[in-house]
């Protein structure tokens, strides 16, 4: 009893209690998904068919991955996507949780009614979407008709057909913005009152207490965001099939036609893992930088 | 915590979406459809034989047409108590996928239905020859043994067994026909005949068209190479694996001018812009004609208060070329049951080709079986001509060739959508295509 005590101290239980709830998560990637990743990796420096053997070809699938143009129009679209979609999704999510971080009544019925969205299949709302973006009769242009502006032609001319599905990613903020409204909900009011006695308006100490004790959360939500941006796929899928003119080819849309509709699964494995290490790029510039911007409460390191 | 185990946190966090999404693409829509499941039925009592469960895919062609398909194989079923066919009915895209990866994983499915994606099974030897059992079982002597040709992947021997054929047709609406004092199209119609027409079938309200003469459903390339066929034009001579396309050619170029001045220059056919507009088209009578394949009778002869009829494609100078295709079976090289597998495609070919006849939603390739069948009450007038009489003018309107669908991605569809967007000349597009296309079937 005595041994075990000293070897389980408070913090090597909280180690392990650590270790416990992520298991599943562990568990389920070493089971399912390191197996088909250690096999795609070796699939990038093959020729596969998928219904022959795999022939080995060394770089082959990565040299001409930098000679085909469509996979650079593919990481064009894609960062340009991502580059739009993640900042807007970052803002409007945050302003979204600002407004129903306030208590007055009924207002669990609003975040319920915010956070619908991002449960619903991408599917069908990719298809109603369609709908709100059509040229001459959807909601959009009839919206846009209305202060006086004839609005594009929305997905059928190559230069707009990227811009709806950016503005469609704000239909899943739900999810970034229930995470801000926890973070927000963490922030102690001792802060805000002190602010408030020191003479800091409502835009100061939203600048001053808000944002910083957010960090840690925006922090989070930039970096989930970007990688699911990077991975972008049912609206190219469904909604454009990559037109007009490849102007909506997103990687990942490349990549599932390499794979199953060319049958050149060792190529699009190699394009797999460009994109991955593109993620894993960006993802690692982001928490370089982490130390300038965010702040954790109880880490004075940080904070300097 | 330390910075090295964030660091190692969020390479797991990124790895854990990579791999999610590359999941849910996999696993998207593969719904346990079909009917019954399981793989082992018991060995039936008695001294009686076991029974042979097949493993069958097909891509679905939607409620109806679905619906039809599942009592096939239900009424196959029930008269034949040593087999069981198991289908599963997938998107078109899914289905494919499905096949592959059964292929791949070593346990692949009996039979499949054919689309072209599946050349490329054959090319790695994994589809049955199937002539041994036509020489055996059928009489040839029933079927347009021409038509068949097509399947004949490597000259001689059949790989897929025909059921139906599907055609191009030219559909109307009378109503628009008579408000306009238009006569009605005939099997005589060159396009010039058509265009005059859809001319007059036109009606702007200012300067916004409210009903166009036609559509452009003649926009992708199998639409296009029928009219340059019919100026005795071609893409190949061979559709076999062709190492070599030809699309900057007189015929080609005339058949895609004809097109695109539709929109551009006659201004009787929506861009791609305004068809968005008009919604259902045809169906809403904001089309007056259009060409389409015979297969959009399974909507039309549902719609009320539409007044339409058909007719066969039009001439170019007095020559009709009708494109066709075939739907059909096909047997993987490695089933277990390939006889009972080719008992339920000859049961198709034969026993069933009344059925088809009566439902009235393929053309049977049996053609006493479409000799007995009745008109269906539906049908209007020029129903028999331009369904059936189609086959002295039918060229194929297919190209298998293993980076074909890559080719038609990558390059057909792009350039074709710049073309009817009036964003390239017809002449420089089919040079491109030409190129870029060639380029990628030499590819190995």
């Amino acid at each position: 009893m005595n041994l075990k005590r000293k070897w389980l101290t408070r913090s090597r239980r909280e180690a392990l209690d650590c270790y416990i709830f992520m298991s599943p998560a562990i568990i389920g990637l070493v089971i399912f998904m390191l197996g088909p990743m250690a096999a795609s990796a070796y699939f990038s420096f093959t020729k596969y068919d998928i219904l022959g053997a795999p022939a080995w070809i060394g770089l082959d699938n990565y040299k001409a991955l930098i000679k085909d143009p469509l996979t650079w129009q593919s990481f064009k679209v894609t960062l340009i996507y991502s580059a739009a979609s993640v900042p807007l999704g970052l803002v409007v999510s945050l302003l979204l949780a600002l407004l129903l971080n306030r208590s007055i009544k009924g207002i669990f019925l609003f975040r319920t009614i915010f956070y619908l969205p991002a449960v619903m299949s991408g599917v069908a709302v990719a298809l109603l979407w369609k709908w709100i973006f059509n040229p001459d009769f959807g909601l959009m242009n009839w919206a846009l008709g209305l202060i006086g502006i004839h609005g594009p032609k929305w997905f059928i001319d190559e230069h707009w057909a990227l811009p709806p599905i950016i503005i469609m990613s704000l239909w899943g903020v739900g999810g970034s913005m229930l995470v801000y409204l926890a973070g927000l909900q963490g922030i102690p009011t001792d802060l805000y009152e002190a602010g408030e006695i020191d003479g800091a308006g409502a835009f100061r100490r939203f600048l001053h207490i808000t944002i910083p004790m957010l960090s840690p959360v925006i922090f989070f939500n930039l970096i989930t965001g970007i990688i699911g941006a990077l991975q972008v796929f049912t609206e190219g899928f469904i909604m454009t099939a990559g037109g007009p003119n490849n102007a909506t080819l997103f990687s990942v849309l490349y990549l599932y036609r390499n794979a199953f509709d060319y049958l050149q699964m060792g190529y699009a494995s190699a394009i797999a893992w460009v994109l991955f290490l593109l993620i894993l790029l960006f993802t690692l510039i982001i928490f370089k930088s982490s130390p300038m911007w965010v702040f954790y409460e109880g880490s004075r390191r940080s904070s300097k | 915590m330390g910075r090295q185990k964030r660091w190692a946190l969020g390479l797991l966090a990124a790895m854990l979406t990579l791999t999610m999404y590359g999941c849910s693409g996999g696993s998207k829509g593969t719904s346990p459809a079909g009917p019954g499941a399981s793989g082992n039925e018991p060995a039936s009592e008695g001294g009686k034989k076991e029974k042979v469960s097949l493993n069958f895919i097909r891509w679905s062609n939607g409620p109806a047409l679905d619906a039809e398909e599942k009592d096939k194989v239900k009424r196959f079923n029930d008269s034949h108590p040593d087999i069981q066919v198991n289908m599963t009915l997938l998107p078109w895209d899914e289905t494919f996928k499905k096949i592959e990866l059964s292929l791949a994983s070593g346990t692949p499915v009996d039979l499949f239905y054919w689309d072209v994606p599946a050349y490329a099974y054959y090319k790695k030897g994994l589809m049955a020859n199937l002539q041994p059992y036509f020489d055996r079982d059928l009489d040839m002597s029933d079927y347009d043994g021409k038509l068949f040709e097509p399947f004949k992947f490597d000259g001689q021997n059949m790989y897929v067994a025909p059921e139906n054929y599907q055609t191009l047709v030219l559909y109307y609406n009378k109503d628009l026909f008579d408000k306009a004092h238009v006569a009605y199209p005939t099997a005589d119609w060159n396009w010039d005949d058509f265009l005059n027409a859809a001319r007059k079938l036109t009606v702007k309200q200012g300067d916004k068209t409210v009903q166009f003469g036609t559509t452009m459903s003649l926009g992708a390339w199998w639409g296009w190479m029928a009219l340059s066929q019919e100026q005795g034009g071609s893409l190949t001579d061979n559709i076999h694996d062709p190492q070599k396309l030809t699309f900057d050619t007189p015929q080609t170029r005339n058949a895609l001018q004809f097109l695109q001045d539709l929109i551009y220059k006659e201004h009787v056919a929506p861009d791609a812009a305004q068809a968005n507009a008009l919604g259902g088209d045809f169906m809403t009578g904001k089309i007056a004609m259009y060409v389409g394949g015979d297969w959009d009778l399974g909507t039309l002869k549902d719609t009320k208060n539409l007044h339409w009829d058909m007719a066969p494609m039009p001439k170019w100078d007095g020559k009709r070329v009708v494109p066709y295709w075939m739907g059909g079976y096909a047997m993987t090289s490695k089933t277990k049951h390939p006889e009972e597998a080719w008992q339920f495609i000859k049961w198709t070919m034969t026993d069933n080709q009344e059925t088809l006849a009566k439902q009235q939603s393929w053309i049977p390739v049996s053609k006493s079986a479409l000799e007995k069948a009745k008109l269906p009450e539906w049908a209007p007038k020029g129903y028999e001509e331009a369904r059936f009489a189609w086959k002295k003018d039918a060229v194929i309107g297919d190209i298998y060739q293993l980076n074909w669908r890559e080719a038609q991605d990558k390059v057909i569809s792009p350039i074709d959508d710049q073309i009817f967007a009036n964003k390239i000349s017809v002449e420089e597009g089919l040079k491109q295509m030409e190129q870029q296309v060639n380029e990628i079937l030499a590819k190995p």
